[in-house]
């Protein structure tokens, strides 16, 4: 981050017993989930497809509101934070998003500095400053120019991802950044996202690459059927047992000698 | 060229459009003529077409196609789709109810004009709309509007054929002239009450011009950015749709200008609703005054409907460019 906006510490994001049941769903999408999202470190949430981790980040992000339950910012509760207020500290970047008129790149990244700008303020040289860097760390110097219509999906997801970090947020919520990207540029974002923590940044990341997660995350969260499976240390969470329990797959974790290079393994079944 | 630069050229068009429309009919003033006659010079008659009739006209066009472009523009923006027109939420569908309705009866036992009728019958369709809008949910919900927009509309088109069945064939015709769109009706008092209720909702406009451009993006990746979306949109509809409301009560329906001026300003330069709106504006003033004065000039003494003009000479022209900016 550029350092203009240190000034105030990172705050927790707390989500506490969250449940949430979208309309005419049969059940709910998640019941009684916890999750700290919490500054200086990276929240890993795994999970098969429909065990709740999208809806949770949503929940986190206020996006939607819970059914009971509840989301508090540096203690307070996300409903009396102002949206403003709030998109100042916390960035979302979504899963996916369609843009049907033209647009370009640039645009779509300083887009993360509007709570920053007053009602009639244009771009100062702080918020140009901003959209610059966010465009670097993403690696996107280069299209800056061009429409987003344009872009191939990996780009578009990098593209998303420089906006949330035009917003300069001290609290980073990420719905699978690396879903469209080949492993350079996955390898990319989550070193990227471990540099945000190093630097103070709270970040939370939902995807499906284990591995990486185990990698990267100090903490991990494994859902299943809208529930807390496993929480607490990479180590922990990712189990031959945990795993294959929450995905109805057998696994096994190969052994490696470097650090970070254990693997996850699908066996034959 | 700037953003200022094009701005400025498409004043310097809705200027051009104005002096034409000013200048051309029956009795062909020049352009220097027509600066003369604004400036108090010329003879009584040439100062009785060019004042008297024709300059409410080219401000009605100017203000109308103006504001139906920005309506358009709006409604693309939030419904995120780019067929919306200023006519998709059924408002254009309930003022032609009130406006034939008017017609046929109000002469009879109504002390309702057709202005009124359509004004009245315009809001109606708005109010049902909005409301079943917001019926859903905790706001408003985009599909349903949309939905609720053309099921509307096509109520009250079934209504406004119902009520032509039992029209003599004078007011029949008269009835199908005002659903074409017509300039002709236009005094000075008019457009001017016109352009003082159109100011606010244009203002708005303008105002969430900013909120806009996020909003393209889907209504949740705004709300993590920071904006009021409901606020939002609710502003937005209401404004846009209050414009097409009180337009459409004095012209009848023109169609296409809110439809395609949008487009093209995007496709040549561009969709930030900063430069977006003004373009808007500024393109459809220019284009619905020199539509209006082809209407009343290629046929003479004849008058084409206003809005079957700007089809004819739209449509050409946007396939052209659509074709020409492969999209």
């Amino acid at each position: 981050m550029s350092g203009r906006r240190g000034k105030e510490a990172g705050a927790e994001l707390a989500g506490t017993d969250l449940v949430f049941r979208y309309p005419r769903a049969p059940k709910d999408a998640v019941s009684g989930v916890s999750a700290r999202v919490s500054p200086n470190s990276v929240l890993a949430v795994i999970g098969p497809n429909g065990s709740g981790k999208s809806t949770l980040a949503r929940l986190l992000a206020g996006g939607l509101a819970p059914r009971s339950g509840t989301v508090a910012y540096g203690g307070a509760p996300v409903s009396r934070w102002g949206r403003r207020e709030l998109a100042r500290r916390v960035a979302v970047v979504p899963q996916s998003e369609h843009v049907p008129f033209p647009l370009a790149v640039r645009s779509l990244v300083a887009m993360g500095r509007y709570p920053h700008l007053g009602p009639w303020r244009r771009e100062r040289a702080e918020d140009a400053a901003a959209i610059s860097a966010a465009l670097a760390r993403c690696g996107l110097e280069g299209l800056a120019g061009r429409l987003v219509q344009t872009l191939s999906g990996g780009e578009r997801q990098r593209a998303r991802l420089a906006r949330a970090l035009a917003q300069e947020p001290r609290t980073l919520i990420v719905d699978e950044p690396t879903a469209a990207l080949d492993m350079r540029y996955e390898m990319a974002i989550f070193r990227l996202l471990r540099a945000l923590a190093a630097a103070g940044v709270a970040v939370m990341v939902v995807t499906h690459n284990i591995n990486l997660a185990t990698r990267f995350g100090d903490r991990m969260l494994l859902l299943a059927n809208g529930a807390v499976a496993a929480q607490g240390p990479p180590d922990e969470v990712v189990t031959a047992r945990n795993i294959s329990g929450a995905y109805g797959w057998p696994v096994t974790i190969a052994r490696q000698a470097f650090p970070g290079g254990d693997a996850l393994q699908v066996l034959p079944g | 060229m700037g953003r200022a630069g094009i701005l400025a050229a498409l004043l310097a068009l809705a200027g051009a459009a104005a002096l034409t429309a000013l200048g051309v009919g029956a009795a062909d003033v020049g352009p220097a003529g027509v600066v003369a006659t604004l400036f108090g010079a010329g003879d009584e008659a040439q100062r009785a077409v060019v004042l008297g009739i024709r300059l409410p006209r080219a401000l009605l066009g100017l203000l109308v196609g103006g504001a139906l472009a920005v309506a358009g523009a709006v409604f693309q923006a939030l419904l995120r789709n780019p067929l919306a027109d200023p006519y998709v939420l059924g408002v254009s569908s309930g003022a032609a109810v009130g406006a034939v309705a008017a017609m046929l009866a109000g002469a009879a036992w109504l002390p309702l004009d057709v202005e009124a009728g359509a004004l009245a019958g315009a809001l109606l369709a708005m109010f049902v709309v909005l409301r079943v809008g917001l019926a859903g949910g905790p706001g408003l919900d985009t599909r349903a509007l949309l939905l609720a927009g053309v099921a509307v509309g096509a109520f009250f088109n079934a209504v406004v054929l119902l009520l032509l069945t039992t029209a003599d064939a004078e007011s029949f015709r008269s009835a199908m002239f005002w659903m074409m769109g017509s300039l002709a009706r236009a005094g000075l008092a008019d457009t001017g009450r016109l352009a003082l209720f159109l100011a606010p909702c244009l203002l708005v406009a303008a105002l969430l011009s900013r909120p806009l451009n996020l909003l393209a993006t889907g209504e949740e990746s705004a709300v993590y950015l920071g904006v009021p979306v409901e606020r939002v949109k609710q502003a937005g509809y209401v404004a846009a749709s209050l414009a097409v409301a009180l337009s459409v009560s004095v012209v009848g329906v023109v169609g296409f200008v809110g439809l395609i001026v949008p487009h093209a300003v995007r496709m040549l330069w561009g969709g930030d609703h900063r430069f977006l709106l003004p373009a808007c504006f500024l393109g459809g003033a220019a284009f619905l005054a020199l539509a209006d004065t082809v209407a009343r000039t290629v046929v003479a003494p004849a008058e084409l409907p206003t809005g079957v003009v700007t089809s004819l000479i739209g449509v050409p022209l946007f396939v052209v460019l659509l074709a020409r900016s492969g999209r």
